[in-house]
Formats: structure tokens, C-alpha cells, sequence
């Protein structure tokens, strides 16, 4: 479904991805995992055309609708949760009929209440919730998640992870990163862990069944403990 | 315009607005009040002609300021908050973006002028012209050239240049283009390479002042000049293809 | 892309239109201003300056940018547009390849000049003043005449004008008007006595009336002129006989123009009114060149800048052998 070949993206000639190859498969959770600084969220934005990229080549099948989580949502702080998800549906080009349905459906999935609550009020849990919700407008086939349970207590996190199950069941096709690696190891099949912009290993479910934990993958990939 | 009626929405609901349109509103019925003096060759004035005048004099300066003020982060911050992010990943083209928000910020501009209007349209019944309320419309639209003018050049900006340097770049063309006829009169009073210079920007940068002259003429019932309004109108027509070049790479 | 082309199309109409509804060159009121004053020739022949003929005397209109050289020959106004003499805003008589010529700006120009100058000037605390001058082609009219009369001056009279600034050092004194002048109470108080002289002789209906206003001022002039310096005296002179000449030649094309009692409500009362700066001289010139028609218009034709107008109303009136 995805493709990344060979990105190249440097910031005031430091390189921040350097050469990065991977690949997504339709229907898989896949996860970029790295410490700060990896360039994660830099080779999100490259998919999404944020940024371009100096070099490389980004593949998209034809047909994929992609919905973006931010890491750090922002949105208009006096709106209302409803207004927000209708403001993007709008954007959207979401049909009008359907819109009012499709957004109480999200809220209700994202476990947020459609009252006149505005944004400005929203807890960081909130907001994360209200940017999963917004992200999943008009049903696309690839959900580009930016640390999605960032600001959830454990309740929260157990609930997004179930919902990413549940979405996964249906066949959405997830590229997520997070810092917190059971999120990742509940949700995840594969993934790529990156250092200094560079992929250093390449892991899968498989692996994690053979008795290695994420944890102890992560540490030999980016340095610590041999 | 999904975009442009959020941005309205937005701008509408933070009380920054309200509060700088009710400081303008307070500063402008001080001066036209009865406690200020408005004298002509000595004698103190009040009668309904020249009170127009003045109140549309410093109205037409008072809004090209507040449209300044709430067009010069409109298109900045939605960069600053990352809020394009998700706009831009809608696949919304930044002509399409970045054109609504400019026509939110000159709607909420003339939104503010409207306030003003709204008062000279009380003075006027208080004088007793209620005729000259079916003025006030054509008189609003003349004197909104000017304000759109100011919002849309800062709006066009605003999408490549910080926001200091907007605010610097759209303060000089306000100067130059309330205070054109007196800044003319000065360049050509002096000489100079300096001159040539003034000359120069003068030349090109709008006569603002004419737009508040003429919607000071429709009120009082005075012939305008349809040249005029085409030139402030090309004027808004070569800004806005500011939004059309000018492109950020990167969200 | 249709959008696109829509609107520039849109546009390329936008341009169009504004290019077809704007006027270029000049607008058409300054060259009816200077068929005005061609046509008042006539009248002004009967203040019996010699040979002072307008159309000897291009008129420049100065728009900002160009100079539209306006010029009659053989009954005909002709027009032209050149690269500006002077490039700024005056209204002024200046020699152009061997001949004076008027420079003046257009009626816009001028208008916005005297309402910025009358906003400028009449700021005052707590208070706002706007100027309220109409300047149309009749008011452009009595300019030309003005710096006509200028052009006239220094065509005929420029060696005696300049020798008499040389001889009292006047050049060096000009900017010590104000100080000398209009921040010393005592003068200012002997000055509004003069005017307010000048003034009542002028209203007067009988010649000996006139002659007591007469001798009455010369009291008092030459208690002011013991306070003041040579320099000073004769700058002031300069504008008294120069300016106070064209105003007065300026005064009667208004009176052609407007009528006797706008004449008297902008020309005439303001003699007996102080003023700070050099526009009191005008008025005080133009009230002797008034004293002077009373006893016979041929003054004009004698007198030649050698002497102070002041010395020929003395001369003229009989009272010059009196003194304090």
C-alpha cells in the first residue's frame, strides 16, 4: 500500500532521515519506533506531503484515503467538539446528509460526549481523542497515527488500543509511532526502528513470539544494554 | 467555505475584537462628541456637514488600522498551530486555503467598519438626515475599498513574510495610502534624490484617502468619480493574485 | 486552470475600464483658467501698467510630474507638455531660456495645498481646524495674474529691483523677519496702527481725508522704522512694492471676477488685520497702490523700483517734507 524509498530529508545540513527504506502492506499495523530525534515524525510528514522530501521516492496505491493524527493537535479553541469534526467534513466534502451522522458516530467511538464543551477546555486526553476522531473521517483505508495515546491515562490507552484492534479487524491499514512500546506490541505486526534517521532494525510479530520482548529489540537497536 | 466561515466564526468569538473595536468606538465618539471642539478658521463648528467629514476621516484611519490588527496572524498562526496540517491532507490547495482565510479577514475588517457606520447612521437620525441613511450603504462600500485593500495586502503577505515584518510592510502602505494627497504635497514641496524616491512609491502605492473622500461626498450628496472606484478595485484585483504566487513549501 | 483564465480575463476588463474612465494630461479647467485670464486683459489694461500683457508671459501648470506650458498666439491657446523647470510645487515667475515665465501647480494641486496648509496652520489644542477653501479657475485665474505681474517686474524692472536688495543688504536679512518683527510686541504694536491707517484712508470718501490718514501713518511708520535695521526696512520694502504690486493687481482680477463686495470681504478688510510672516506687506502694498489710484492711475507708468512704494505714496500724497 505504502512505499518509502530511499528518503532523504535534512534540516540545515543535518540530516534527520538518511536513506530510509520501508514499506507498509494493506491491512497491517506497522510502527516507526526510534528515541527522540529519530526522525519519526519528519518521515510522517514526507507521506503526508507536509514536507518534501531532498531525495527518494514515496509510493502511494492508487485509491488509499489517508486520515492524519497529530501529535500535537491543535484546533480552533472555540469551537465545540461537533463543530471541529463538522468543520473538517466540511473540508472534506463529506455529503452533507451524512455528515451529522458520521460525526456523533466518531465522538461516540472516541469516547467523547457531543455536548457545547468548547476545545479550549479539552483535556490533552481530549484533544487526542477529538484528533483520532477527526482522523477517521470519511472512512479512510490508511490511518497515519502521530503518538495517538499521548495524554491518555492507562483507561484511555486500553481503550485506543482496543479501538486500533477493532479497526485493524476491519481491514484499516495503520502506520502509528509511540514512545510507550506495549501500545506498540498490542496493536502493532511490524515495524522499523530508526536512529539518528537512519532504519537500524527491521522487527516483526514474529520475532516477539520466539520469547524477544520490543523492549529488549529497541534497546539493542538504538544502543544500552548488548 | 468551510474555511472562511470557521475563520469568521473564530475571529468573531475571541474578545480581542470586541475589545479593540470598543476602544476605536470610544476614541471616535470622543472626538465627534460635544466635549471636543471642531473648529473651522476659528469658529467652533457643529453642524452636520463637517461632523460627517471628520468621523469619516478618522473612521476611514481607525479601520485600515483594525484591519491590519486582525488580518496580520489569521494566515501566520494557522502555520504556527500546525492547524494546516489537517487542512493541507485534505488535499485543500493552498490557493483554496489561503484564499478563504484572506476573505475571512476582510469580511471580520468590514464587519468592524460596519460598527462605525452603524454609529454615524445614529448621528444622522439624531440630526435629523434620515435621508441620508440610504447613503450610508454606497458610503460603507466606497470606504470598505480602502479596508479591504489593507486586509488583503497584509492577508497576501502574511503567507510568506513573519509576522513582524507584515505588520511593518502593511503599516507603511496604510501611512502612505490614508495620508497620499499630504505626503504628495510634501514630496513636491521639496527636492531632493529623496524626492525621487517618494515620488516613486507615491506613484505606485494607492491613494487610500480618495476612498474615504468620496464615501464623505455620497453622503453628502456630492458627485464621485467612477475612476476612482476601478482603480481601488484593480487595486484589490492585484493583490489578491498575491495568493495565487505566493506559496509555502512546507506546511 | 478555466478559473485561472477567468480571472485574468477579469482582470485584463478591470484594467481596461480603468484605463478608459481616467483622464491624462491635464485636466481641462486649468487650460479654461488660463482662457480666463487671457480674457480679462482688457480690464486689466485699464490699471494702466505699460505694456503688461499676459500672453507674454508663458504659464507653466506644474501637475507633480510635467509642466503643461500654456501660450497664446494670435488669439490662440496652444499647450504643451515638458519636463518640469523647477520639479517642485511653487507658484513663482522664473526665467526659461531668456524669458519669465509663470510657474504655477494645477487647480488640484493647489487646492490640497491650501487645505493641508490650513489644517497644518490651524491645529491648535483640544481642537481641530480644516481648511474649507473652494480653489477653482477663477481663483487659478487671479494666480496667473499674480505671478504675471511678476514675470512683468523682473522683465522690465529686474537691475533697479536687485539693486535696491543689494544696497540694503536685504538678501542677508530675509530670514530675520520674524524675529525682528513679528516676536517684538512694540512693533507689532505700531504695525497695527499702520494698517489699521492705511485702512481708514482707504475707505475714505475725500482726498483730504485721506492725506490726514496719510500723514497719520507716516507718524507712526517712522517710529517703527527707528526700531528696525536697514536690512529689515528694505526687505520689507522689496515685499511691499513686488508682492504688494501683484497682490493688488491680483485683488482687481478678483473684483473683475467675483464682484466689488467679495472684493472687499477677502482683499479689502483683511488690510487692517496683523499677521504674522510676509503676507501683511501684500496687503500693506497693495492698500498703497490703492492710495495712489486715488490721485491717478499714472503712477504705474513712473514708477520703476528705484524708490520704496511707501516714499512715492509720501511723494505722491504731498506729505513727504512733513516730519514727526
Amino acid at each position: 500500500m505504502l512505499q518509502c524509498k530511499q528518503l532523504v530529508k535534512s534540516y540545515k545540513n543535518h540530516c534527520v532521515v538518511d536513506h530510509l527504506d520501508f514499506s507498509v502492506n494493506q491491512g497491517e499495523a506497522f510502527a516507526l519506533l526510534g528515541s527522540n530525534g529519530a526522525g519519526k515524525t519528519t518521515t510522517i510528514k514526507m507521506i503526508l506531503g507536509l514536507i518534501q522530501p531532498e531525495s527518494g521516492l514515496i509510493q502511494l496505491e492508487k485509491g488509499v484515503t489517508i486520515g492524519y493524527s497529530p501529535e500535537t493537535p491543535y484546533f480552533p479553541p472555540f469551537l465545540t467538539g461537533q463543530e471541529v469534526l463538522m468543520y473538517y467534513a466540511g473540508i472534506q466534502n463529506i455529503a452533507k446528509e451524512k455528515r451529522q451522522s458520521e460525526v456523533l458516530h466518531l465522538l461516540e467511538l472516541v469516547g467523547l460526549s457531543n455536548d457545547s464543551v468548547k476545545v479550549k477546555h479539552y483535556s490533552k486526553g481530549m484533544l487526542q481523542r477529538l484528533a483520532l476522531a477527526q482522523a477517521m473521517l470519511g472512512n479512510p483505508s490508511l490511518l497515519i497515527l502521530d503518538e495517538p495515546t499521548a495524554g491518555l491515562d492507562a483507561l484511555g490507552r486500553i481503550e485506543m488500543m482496543n479501538l486500533l484492534n477493532r479497526l485493524k479487524e476491519q481491514g484499516k491499514t495503520i502506520l502509528m509511532n509511540s514512545h510507550i512500546l506495549n501500545d506498540i506490541e498490542r496493536v502493532c505486526d511490524r515495524g522499523i526502528i530508526m536512529k539518528h534517521g537512519k532504519l537500524v532494525r527491521v522487527w516483526s510479530n514474529e520475532e516477539l513470539k520466539q520469547g524477544e520482548t520490543l523492549e529488549s529489540l529497541f534497546l539493542m537497536a538504538v544502543g544500552g544494554i548488548e | 467555505m468551510e474555511i472562511m466561515m470557521t475563520a469568521i466564526k473564530e475571529k468573531l468569538r475571541r474578545k480581542e475584537l470586541y475589545i479593540i473595536a470598543g476602544i476605536a468606538v470610544a476614541v471616535l465618539m470622543l472626538l465627534t462628541s460635544d466635549n471636543s471642539s471642531l473648529s473651522i478658521n476659528g469658529k467652533i463648528i457643529t453642524d452636520y456637514e463637517n461632523v460627517v467629514v471628520v468621523f469619516l476621516t478618522v473612521t476611514h484611519f481607525v479601520c485600515c488600522v483594525l484591519a491590519v490588527v486582525l488580518s496580520v496572524g489569521t494566515i501566520r498562526n494557522e502555520y504556527e498551530r500546525k492547524t494546516s496540517h489537517l487542512v493541507w491532507i485534505r488535499g485543500i490547495s493552498q490557493l483554496k486555503y489561503h484564499g478563504q482565510l484572506a476573505c475571512a479577514n476582510v469580511v471580520v475588517s468590514l464587519g468592524a467598519q460596519s460598527v462605525f457606520f452603524l454609529i454615524l447612521s445614529g448621528y444622522c437620525i439624531k440630526e435629523g438626515h434620515v435621508n441620508a441613511l440610504l447613503y450610508l450603504v454606497p458610503a460603507f462600500f466606497l470606504m470598505g475599498l480602502s479596508t479591504s485593500i489593507i486586509s488583503l495586502f497584509t492577508s497576501v503577505i502574511s503567507i510568506k513574510l513573519p509576522g513582524f515584518v507584515t505588520g511593518v510592510l502593511s503599516a507603511i502602505l496604510l501611512i502612505a495610502g490614508v495620508f497620499h494627497s499630504l505626503l504628495n504635497l510634501l514630496v513636491q514641496t521639496n527636492d531632493g534624490i529623496g524626492q525621487k524616491v517618494f515620488r516613486f512609491l507615491l506613484r505606485i502605492l494607492p491613494d487610500l484617502n480618495e476612498n474615504a473622500q468620496m464615501a464623505a461626498k455620497v453622503i453628502l450628496g456630492k458627485p464621485i468619480s467612477f475612476h476612482s472606484i476601478c482603480v481601488s478595485v484593480l487595486t484589490i484585483y492585484i493583490i489578491s493574485w498575491g495568493i495565487f504566487v505566493f506559496r509555502r513549501k512546507e506546511a | 486552470m478555466r478559473g485561472r483564465f477567468i480571472y485574468g480575463a477579469l482582470g485584463v476588463v478591470l484594467t481596461i475600464v480603468t484605463l478608459v474612465t481616467g483622464s491624462y494630461g491635464i485636466h481641462p479647467d486649468n487650460r479654461q483658467s488660463y482662457e480666463l485670464a487671457l480674457n480679462l486683459q482688457t480690464q486689466v489694461d485699464e490699471l494702466a501698467f505699460p505694456k503688461f500683457r499676459l500672453q507674454d508671459y508663458p504659464v507653466r501648470c506644474f501637475d507633480g510630474t510635467y509642466d503643461y506650458v500654456f501660450s497664446s498666439q494670435d488669439g490662440e491657446v496652444h499647450m504643451e507638455k515638458q519636463d518640469p523647470v523647477l520639479g517642485i510645487i511653487a507658484g513663482t515667475a522664473y526665467e526659461v531660456d531668456g524669458i519669465y515665465q509663470v510657474i504655477i501647480p494645477t487647480i488640484d494641486k493647489f487646492h490640497a495645498l491650501m487645505s493641508v496648509m490650513d489644517t497644518v496652520s490651524g491645529i491648535q489644542k483640544e481642537t481641530f481646524t480644516f481648511g474649507e477653501q473652494e480653489f477653482g479657475k477663477e481663483e487659478q485665474a487671479t494666480v496667473i495674474w499674480h505671478e504675471a505681474t511678476h514675470a512683468w517686474q523682473f522683465t522690465n524692472y529686474e537691475k533697479q529691483i536687485l539693486n535696491r536688495m543689494k544696497k540694503g543688504k536685504a538678501d542677508e536679512a530675509s530670514t530675520d523677519l520674524s524675529r525682528e518683527i513679528d516676536e517684538n510686541a512694540k512693533v507689532v504694536t505700531l504695525y497695527q496702527q499702520e494698517m489699521d491707517c492705511l485702512l481708514q484712508a482707504v475707505n475714505a470718501k475725500s482726498i483730504d481725508a485721506k492725506i490726514s490718514c496719510v500723514l497719520k501713518y507716516k507718524k507712526i511708520e517712522e517710529q517703527r522704522r527707528s526700531l528696525l535695521s536697514e536690512e529689515i526696512l528694505t526687505m520689507e520694502e522689496y515685499y511691499e512694492s513686488v508682492e504688494g504690486i501683484a497682490y493688488y493687481v491680483e485683488s482687481k482680477v478678483y473684483e473683475m471676477l467675483n464682484g466689488r463686495a467679495a472684493y472687499e470681504e477677502n482683499y479689502l478688510m483683511p488690510i487692517g488685520q496683523y499677521s504674522n510672516g510676509t503676507h501683511k506687506y501684500y496687503s500693506m502694498g497693495m492698500a498703497k497702490c490703492l492710495l495712489l489710484d486715488e490721485l491717478s492711475k499714472n503712477w504705474k507708468s513712473s514708477y520703476d523700483y528705484s524708490i520704496s512704494l511707501t516714499q512715492l505714496l509720501y511723494e505722491t500724497y504731498g506729505v513727504d517734507s512733513f516730519t514727526n
